[in-house]
C-alpha cells in the first residue's frame, strides 16, 4: 500500500517536474551518465552471490534521483571505476568509502564508515555473525536501505514555503535550504512503519532454509501476537521486532543488533523486563510478566542445541506448547459436540413442526 | 389467534428488569464478538481499512474494553438479583435443573423423530433454555476472568497470558457458534416465531405458545389464580361477616 | 406465521429481504468461524512476504516487497516494461538480450521501445519495410512524440507491403500456432520443439541489424519520418550516439561527453589527494 502510494506521489511528482522542465535538466548532469541511463530499458541478467539469475535494472529516473537522500551527488561518488564503455572496470558500490561531502557538524569528509562498522560488529556483520559459514546470507546496505526520496507530508510543505523565506534571510542557497529542511523534517518525522519492519525482518528471518543454515529458529509466531495483530491494522504505538531487538531507548540501533543469546541483548532474561516496560509500554511489568514464555513462538531449526542459560527450557516450552493445543483440542471438541448437537436439535426440532403441520393440515 | 374472533390471553414471560438485563447483555455480547475477531479478521479485508486501520483498531480495543465492562457489570447484578428480588428468586428456582430436565430432552427427541405422538409438557424454562443459561455463566467466568488477565498484562507470567488468550479465543468461538445456531435461529428463524419472538421486547408470550412449550407453567399459573380469586373471594366473605 | 395474516405484503417482503439478510450474515459469519477454527488455523493475519512467491525478475522489476526496491527506486516506467510484454518476450523474457556482454544493456534498452522485428528482421533488396511509432494502448500511429527518451508510450514498429496489404511485421501470422506451442511444449520432444522453433523464427534474419546500421545518415531507419525533431535527429545519427557506438570497443568516456574537462581534471586530482 505505502509502496504504491509512494510510487504514485512519485508519478505525479515527476509528472509535474516534467511538464514544467525545460530540457536543459539533462544538461544538469555532468558526466552524462543519463544519455543512456535514462533509457528505462537499459538492463540485463546477471547473476546474484548465489548464483542465480537477477535481473540488474540500469536506468535512473533523474528526477527521482534529484529529489533522493543522495540526490546531491554525482553518479561517480558512489560508483568507482566506470571509466570505460561497457563499464567492464566498475566496483560494487562502497557505501562505507569516504564521500566528498563535508559533514557540516565536523568539516570532514561524510561517511557511513561509522555505521557500518557498528552494522560489522552487529549479529548482522561479519565480525558478529556467531559463524563464519554462508556470509553471503549477511544483510548489506543495500537489503535494507534505497534511495528514496524526502517525502514530507502536505501540511509541512505549506509550513515549508513560510519558514525557508526566514532561513533564506541568511542563507544564500535556496535548493540547499530546501533540501536541508527537507532532510531535517524528514529525519525528525519518518520513520519506517511497523508493516514495513516486519516485512523486512521477515525477508531472512522466515525463511527456513536460511535460517536453517545459521542455526536460527524461524520466527513464524510473531503476527500471532496481539503486538502482530495491530501492526496488520497499522498501529504503530505497540512493539514491532526493532522496539524490543535494538530500542534506541536503550542505547541501541538496528545497526547495532545482538543476538538475542547475547548477555547484552535488549531481550535476554537479564534485560527483558526493562526493555517490556521501557517507553511506559507495559510499565510496572512485574519480573514474572517478562519471564515463562516465548513473546512470539518460533519455528525451531532441525538438530538446535540447547543453549546453555536458556530462558525457557525445551521441556519448559514442550509443555506450554503442549497444554495451549489441549485447549485448543478441547474448544474443538465443546465446539462440535455442543454446536453440533444444537444445531441437530434445531434441524429436528424443523422437521417435527413441518411433519405436525402436514398431519394436521390445518393446524 | 385473531381470526377466532377472540382476544388471546398473553402472560408475561419477561419482566422490565429481565429485559433490561437482556438488552445489556446482547448488545454488549454482539460488539464483543465482532471487536474480538477483528483480530482473526483475513488479511485481505483488513488491508481494506487502508490508512483508517489504525484509528479502527484503537476504537476496536476502545468498544471491546467497555462492551466487557457493560457485559461483567450486567452479569454481577444478575447474581445479585437472583438472589435478592422476589421476581429473580422465582426465575432461578424455576431455572434449576431438576430430573425432569433429562426425561423431556428424551422424549421430546422422540418426538421429533417420530417416535411419540406429543411433546412432553414442559414448565417454565424448557431444558434446552436450562442449557443455554447455565451456559452463559460458564461462558462468561471463563472470558471475565481471561480478559481480565490480559487487561491487566503487566501482572502476569507470559505463559499465563498464552493459556488465557487460548480460553478467551475458545470460549468466545464456543459462544459465538452456540449463539447463532442455538439462540438467534430459534428466537427469530423458528417458522412459528418469524421474524421474531417478541418477548424480549414486551415481555409477553401468547397463550398459544404457552400451550405448545410451557403448559405446566400455564397450569400452574392458572391454578395461582384460582387461590388468589379463591383467597380473595374469602376475604370478600370474612369482611362482609364481621360487617 | 400466524400473525402474518394482517401484516402489509409490501412490508412483509421488507421483512423477509431484511431478516433473509441478516440470516446470511449471520450464517457466512457461522462458516468463518468454523473455517477459522477448524481449517484455517486460528492464527492468519500474518505477514506472508509476497515478494518470495515471486521470481526475481519480477521482483526487481515490480518493486515489490519491502527491502526488494531497486536502489534508486524504479518508477512506473520500468514496471510498465515488464507488465505487457510482446510475444517474444515470453520466451525471451524482458531483457532479451544476452550474448554480446559488450552491447547487451543497449540493446535491451532499444527492445524497450523497438518491436524485436524491426533489428532482427534484416529488409531484403526488393521488399520495402517501413517503420512508425505505434500507441502501446490504442495500436494507432503517434503523431507526436511525447515523454522521455525512448518511453513515448508506444513502439517502432515494421510494416511491409505484402499483396498490397501493409503487415506489422512484429504480429506473426503463426500466432495462434506460437500460443498453442508456448502451452504445450513441455510434451514435445527436443526434435519436435526444434521444427516448432524453425516455423516459428522462419521470418527471423540470421544476421541483425546492428548498431551502426540505424545510427548513421541514411541508415536504416529514417529518424525524421519517425517523428523525431531536427536536433534529435542529429543526434541519433552522427552526434554522440554514433561517436560511441564507433568508439566503444575501448572507449574512455569523460573527455569525449564531458562539456567541462577542465572541471573534471580538477575534481580528478581532488580525488587523487
Amino acid at each position: 500500500m505505502i509502496n504504491r502510494v509512494y510510487f504514485t506521489v512519485c508519478c505525479i511528482l515527476s509528472g509535474v517536474i516534467l511538464l514544467g522542465a525545460p530540457n536543459s535538466v539533462y544538461a544538469t548532469d555532468d558526466e552524462n551518465c543519463l544519455m543512456c541511463h535514462k533509457y528505462a530499458g537499459l538492463g540485463r541478467y546477471g547473476k546474484d552471490e548465489n548464483q542465480n539469475a537477477k535481473k540488474r535494472v540500469f536506468y535512473v529516473n533523474e528526477e527521482q534521483y534529484k529529489a533522493s537522500y543522495h540526490g546531491k551527488l554525482r553518479c561517480k561518488s558512489c560508483h568507482d571505476g566506470v571509466e570505460e564503455i561497457p563499464h567492464t572496470d566498475v566496483e560494487a558500490v562502497n557505501c562505507a568509502k569516504d564521500c566528498h561531502l563535508k559533514d557540516p557538524s565536523t568539516g570532514r569528509d561524510f561517511s557511513h564508515k561509522a555505521i557500518k562498522k557498528d552494522l560489522d560488529f552487529s549479529a548482522h556483520g561479519y565480525k558478529g555473525s556467531r559463524t563464519d559459514e554462508h556470509m553471503e546470507d549477511l544483510p548489506n546496505c543495500k537489503d535494507c536501505h534505497s534511495n528514496k526520496a524526502y517525502q514530507i507530508g502536505m501540511d509541512e510543505q505549506i509550513a515549508s514555503m513560510k519558514f525557508i523565506k526566514i532561513c533564506l534571510e541568511c542563507h544564500e542557497s535556496k535548493e540547499w535550504t530546501e533540501r536541508f529542511y527537507r532532510h531535517m523534517f524528514y529525519r525528525a518525522s519518518t520513520r519506517r512503519s511497523s508493516k514495513e519492519v516486519v516485512a523486512l525482518c521477515s525477508k531472512c528471518h522466515a525463511d527456513q532454509a536460511m535460517m536453517e543454515r545459521h542455526d536460527l529458529d524461524v520466527v513464524v509466531g510473531f503476527k500471532d501476537t496481539f503486538h502482530g495483530k495491530a501492526i496488520v491494522y497499522g498501529d504503530e504505538e505497540v512493539a514491532n521486532c526493532l522496539n524490543c531487538h535494538a530500542p534506541y531507548g536503550l542505547g541501541f540501533s538496528p545497526h547495532r543488533v545482538k543476538s538475542s543469546r547475547d548477555d547484552v541483548s535488549p531481550v535476554s532474561p537479564e534485560h527483558k523486563l526493562e526493555t517490556c516496560a521501557q517507553q511506559g509500554c507495559h510499565a510496572g511489568a512485574k519480573e514474572e510478566f517478562a519471564s515463562k514464555g516465548k513473546v512470539h513462538a518460533s519455528l525451531q531449526s532441525a538438530g538446535r542445541q540447547a543453549r546453555a542459560g536458556e530462558e525457557v527450557s525445551q521441556a519448559e516450552l514442550a509443555f506450554q506448547t503442549w497444554v495451549l493445543n489441549l485447549i485448543n483440542l478441547i474448544y474443538k471438541i465443546l465446539i462440535v459436540g455442543v454446536v453440533g448437537g444444537l444445531g441437530m436439535h434445531r434441524l429436528l426440532d424443523l422437521y417435527a413442526s413441518r411433519r405436525a403441520s402436514k398431519m394436521g393440515g390445518h393446524h | 389467534m385473531s381470526h377466532h374472533g377472540k382476544k388471546q390471553r398473553t402472560f408475561l414471560r419477561l419482566t422490565v428488569s429481565q429485559r433490561i438485563q437482556h438488552v445489556i447483555l446482547f448488545t454488549s455480547t454482539g460488539l464483543l464478538i465482532l471487536t474480538g475477531f477483528m483480530l482473526l479478521g483475513e488479511r485481505w479485508a483488513i488491508d481494506l481499512f487502508g490508512s483508517a486501520g489504525n484509528t479502527i483498531f484503537y476504537w476496536r480495543g476502545v468498544v471491546h474494553r467497555i462492551a466487557g465492562v457493560a457485559v461483567t457489570l450486567v452479569c454481577l447484578y444478575h447474581m445479585v438479583y437472583v438472589v435478592v428480588s422476589e421476581e429473580g428468586r422465582s426465575w432461578l428456582r424455576d431455572m434449576l435443573p431438576r430430573l425432569k430436565d433429562g426425561v423431556d430432552a428424551g422424549q421430546n427427541v422422540s418426538f421429533m423423530l417420530g417416535f411419540r405422538k406429543a411433546r412432553p409438557k414442559m414448565d417454565r424454562f424448557t431444558y434446552m433454555e436450562k442449557l443455554e443459561y447455565f451456559s452463559v455463566y460458564f461462558g462468561m467466568f471463563i472470558v471475565i476472568l481471561t480478559g481480565t488477565m490480559m487487561w491487566t498484562e503487566w501482572l502476569w507470567p507470559k505463559f499465563y497470558l498464552d493459556v488465557a488468550d487460548a480460553l478467551h479465543l475458545g470460549e468466545a468461538t464456543l459462544a459465538a457458534l452456540a449463539i447463532i445456531v442455538g439462540h438467534i435461529f430459534t428466537v427469530h428463524y423458528n417458522p412459528h416465531v418469524y421474524p421474531m419472538n417478541k418477548a424480549f421486547i414486551d415481555g409477553q408470550i401468547s397463550e398459544e405458545i404457552m400451550l405448545e412449550e410451557h403448559p405446566l407453567w400455564l397450569d400452574r399459573l392458572e391454578a395461582e389464580e384460582a387461590t388468589a380469586t379463591a383467597a380473595a373471594t374469602e376475604k370478600d366473605v370474612e369482611k362482609r361477616d364481621d360487617a | 406465521m400466524h400473525d402474518h395474516g394482517n401484516i402489509h405484503p409490501v412490508k412483509r417482503l421488507l421483512i423477509d429481504f431484511l431478516m433473509g439478510g441478516v440470516f446470511l450474515l449471520l450464517a457466512a459469519f457461522a462458516l468463518w468461524l468454523i473455517w477459522l477454527t477448524f481449517f484455517r488455523g486460528i492464527y492468519d493475519t500474518g505477514f506472508s512476504n509476497t515478494a518470495l512467491d515471486q521470481t526475481e525478475m519480477e521482483r526487481i522489476a515490480l518493486g515489490v516487497g519491502v527491502g526488494n526496491e531497486h536502489f534508486h527506486n524504479l518508477d512506473a516506467a520500468v514496471r510498465a516494461g515488464a507488465e505487457s510484454p510482446s510475444l517474444c518476450l515470453k520466451c525471451h523474457g524482458n531483457y532479451p538480450h544476452s550474448k554480446a556482454p559488450d552491447v547487451r544493456a543497449f540493446l535491451n534498452a532499444h527492445a524497450y521501445f523497438t518491436a524485436c522485428e524491426v533489428c532482427h528482421i534484416r529488409p531484403a533488396e526488393e521488399d520495402q519495410i517501413t517503420y512508425k511509432w505505434l500507441d502501446n494502448k490504442t495500436g494507432q500511429e503517434l503523431l507526436t512524440l511525447e515523454g522521455k527518451p525512448g518511453n513515448y508510450g508506444g513502439m517502432i514498429v515494421p510494416f511491409r507491403m505484402e499483396n498490397g496489404v501493409s503487415r506489422r511485421l512484429d504480429e506473426s501470422a503463426d500466432k495462434t500456432f506460437i500460443e498453442e506451442y508456448l502451452e504445450l511444449r513441455a510434451t514435445f520432444n527436443a526434435d519436435q520443439q526444434a521444427e516448432a522453433k524453425v516455423r516459428i523464427h522462419k521470418e527471423i534474419s540470421t544476421k541483425p541489424i546492428f548498431c551502426n546500421e540505424c545510427h548513421d545518415k541514411d541508415g536504416i531507419l529514417d529518424f525524421a519520418k519517425l517523428k523525431y525533431s531536427p536536433v534529435v535527429v542529429n543526434r541519433l545519427e552522427s552526434g554522440e550516439v554514433v561517436t560511441m557506438i564507433t568508439k566503444y570497443k575501448k572507449f574512455y568516456l569523460p573527455t569525449m561527453f564531458d562539456p567541462d574537462a577542465r572541471f573534471r581534471d580538477r575534481q580528478r586530482r581532488r580525488e587523487a589527494e
